[in-house]
């Protein structure tokens, strides 16, 4: 009786370290899932927590930086930001790094403001000519340059297309920032060919502007020219 | 008999031990999956070629502004939400709000007002100096792209962008602003043979106060 007691005792060990390896195996199992689940990213998602923003000191590019421009133009442009992986990207047998499954796609429109005038710092005396009577002036003005130019801070995300097939990461924020600069970055250098469309209008309005503030000074006869003639 | 009773718990446990060690290996192998798939990500980030599209200009806009002082500035929020898998794991995700501005302070020349007194003197009455902000750069960075997709940043924008102007849009800038402003109509007038007499408020209480 005593035997069968202690045999009963070490099979119900084995039993209990069995059970006790299932859970661990198991565990192992959960851990492995979820560790996969957090890199892949579930559709499931709580948000439980909101912490406010914590703002720590700001980064100062630039110092107050004094100047004397005057503005005449506004421009407003409009362009589309379009990035398409299945265009710019070639698949390679050798490089590892081009086998991608699939393709990323975006749309983003960026309006774009470029404000147009004249540094005034150059306007020197010899541009400005008085008559000895003191009722005409001629004015000449420099050529004109971009006194300001930015992009729009907040867009319609109703507008936005964005497409990301196979294993290709998801198009998000920080995507789309990135295409919006870069869109920005490509229309303020060529702005050349947008100055080019423009220069009539940025010349009559500094006539425009210059003229009317040299009547209202109690001129009469204005000629305001611009250097580009 | 009781030999093979003996034998087969302990065959179980070296099975156990053999689906631990599976197990582990899995683990090893999903790690270095999660490694070799994230700079993959960054990766993308950061080759983003853009096609060649046509830059259309929507309007062309008459202005008079002077530009009197200018900086370009940079600021940042932060943000985290903390995501449940299976309503038992905690997951904390983390993201930045990056915005960059040239800000600037601007005389609106049209709200100038230009009063003809005795001789060659004209009275200049001045506006007030208006604060503008255009955007340079605008970043958002997050641990995890996907995850903040469908999250709204304009509130965090909106912070950032609040943020620079309670530092900058300040009484004392806004005076060296001012001060600059009439310096350079004063100078413009000067060309003109004019002297410029700067008088705050309305012209009718000019000689209230004057500031020369």
């Amino acid at each position: 009786m005593s035997e069968l007691n202690s045999e009963d005792i070490k099979k119900a060990l084995v039993d209990n370290k069995a059970r006790l390896g299932q859970l661990l195996v198991l565990a192992l199992i959960v851990g492995a899932i979820w560790l996969v689940e957090r890199c892949t990213d579930s559709g499931t998602t709580a948000q439980t927590e909101q912490t406010p923003a914590v703002p720590t000191s700001a980064d100062i590019l630039g110092l107050l930086k004094e100047e004397t421009d005057l503005v005449t133009t506004e421009v407003k442009i409009s362009k589309l930001a379009i990035y398409d992986t299945s265009k710019s990207e070639r698949f390679r047998f050798t490089d590892i790094s081009t086998w991608k499954y699939g393709d990323r796609k975006c749309i983003i429109p960026v309006e774009i403001t470029v404000k147009y005038g004249y540094n005034l710092k150059e306007l020197s005396v010899n541009d400005v000519k008085v008559s000895d009577d003191s009722t005409s002036v001629y004015v000449m003005l420099p050529k004109p340059k971009v006194i300001d130019s930015g992009y729009n801070l907040y867009y319609d995300r109703k507008q936005v297309v964005a497409i990301s097939t196979g294993l290709r990461s998801s198009i998000g924020h920080e995507t789309e920032e990135e295409l919006r600069k870069k869109a920005y970055d490509q229309v303020i250098k060529n702005n050349d060919d947008i100055k080019r469309h423009v220069e009539g209008d940025i010349e009559r309005n500094a006539v425009l502007l210059v003229e009317n503030m040299v009547k209202s000074l109690g001129f009469k006869d204005v000629t305001v020219v611009t250097k580009n003639k | 008999m009781s030999k093979n009773e003996k034998k087969q718990p302990m065959s179980k446990a070296i099975q156990y031990l053999l689906f631990g060690i599976l197990a582990l290996v899995f683990i090893a192998l999903a790690a270095y999956l999660v490694k070799s798939c994230l700079p993959q990500q960054e990766e993308e980030r950061e080759q983003l070629p853009l096609e060649d599209t046509s830059a259309i200009i929507e309007s062309v806009k008459p202005k008079g502004e002077l530009y009197l002082y200018s900086l370009v500035a940079e600021d940042f929020v932060t943000k985290q939400v903390t995501e449940r898998h299976a309503l038992i794991f905690p997951e904390n995700h983390s993201c930045v709000q990056v915005v960059q501005q040239k800000i600037s302070f601007v005389l609106d020349l049209d709200e100038v007002k230009y009063t003809p007194d005795s001789g060659n003197v004209v009275l200049v009455e001045l506006p007030d100096i208006k604060y503008v902000a255009s955007t340079q750069d605008s970043r958002f960075m997050s641990d995890d792209e996907d995850f903040w997709r469908t999250y709204d940043t304009d509130p965090m924008k909106r912070a950032v962008e609040n943020k620079l102007r309670k530092k900058y849009d300040t009484a004392k800038i806004r005076k060296q602003a001012k001060a600059n402003a009439q310096k350079t109509v004063g100078e413009l007038l000067s060309k003109f043979g004019l002297e410029a007499r700067f008088v705050s408020g309305s012209i009718e209480k000019k000689g209230e106060s004057v500031d020369h």
